[in-house]
């Protein structure tokens, strides 16, 4: 379950990927999980040949899309009964808001 | 007694962080030898350093000159620049990539993701499978 989960951010660009400088690096990233994820880039520079072993991280946090589900349990409703409308959400963090 | 003395930087106004080299005066050694400076370049281009040489023997010096050149890289340096920390699903990311080494490149070593709710073992587990090796 919590594999599936973590893997499902697709957009980001792969591994290996090398920038000249002053770039920009600008994913479009889809949270398509129900909870926040974290992305981890890791940069490393070269130049002539040489490596520094030093690298620099940029972390990145993703907020899933919101989503909830309403069940009116009562549609109709004989007088003096009171509604009966479920809402819930599987987002973590969720507020539904009427 | 052959000896030999000398050397001259190129580039002497860009490579006032370039050093590491021997000085004339301290230089004269016996030959056979060899010269074995640890050269830091603490500048963002290629430097390059040429030792110049003349040899002396009873009394007497040579007036041929002999070089070598040096080329010595600069280590390489970059600044990332994370602008957006927390985006919406489909939003984009915005990481500055700079390097001003010459011929300086940045290379995206490893992306990993990871749900922070997971539990922390969890989590190393993912990253051993994500890195590439």
């Amino acid at each position: 379950m919590w594999l599936k989960q973590i893997l499902d951010l697709p957009g980001n660009t792969a591994a290996g990927a090398l920038f000249p400088n002053g770039t920009r690096l600008q994913d479009v990233l889809v949270d398509n999980t129900t909870s926040p994820q974290t992305i981890t880039y890791e940069f490393e520079v070269i130049a002539n040949g040489c490596i520094n072993a030093t690298t620099i991280t940029a972390v990145v946090t993703v907020n899933p899309t919101p989503e909830m589900t309403i069940t009116n349990n009562a549609p109709t409703l004989c007088p003096g009964a009171s509604t009966d409308i479920q809402v819930s959400s599987v987002t973590a963090n969720a507020d539904e808001n009427l | 007694m052959r000896t030999y003395r000398g050397n001259d930087k190129s580039r002497r106004r860009r490579s006032v962080q370039f050093y590491g080299c021997r000085h004339e005066m301290d230089s004269r050694v016996r030959i056979p030898g060899i010269i074995a400076d640890n050269l830091v370049n603490n500048t963002d281009n290629i430097q390059t350093i040429t030792y110049r040489f003349e040899v002396s023997a009873s009394g007497f010096t040579s007036t041929a000159i002999q070089t070598a050149v040096v080329t010595v890289n600069p280590v390489p340096t970059m600044t990332i620049t994370n602008t957006n920390l927390v985006i919406n699903s489909g939003g984009t990311t915005d990481i500055l990539i700079n390097t001003l080494t010459e011929n300086g490149q940045v290379r995206l070593k490893s992306v990993v993701k990871s749900d922070p709710d997971l539990p922390v073992i969890q989590q190393l587990e993912h990253h051993s499978r994500m890195v590439p090796g």
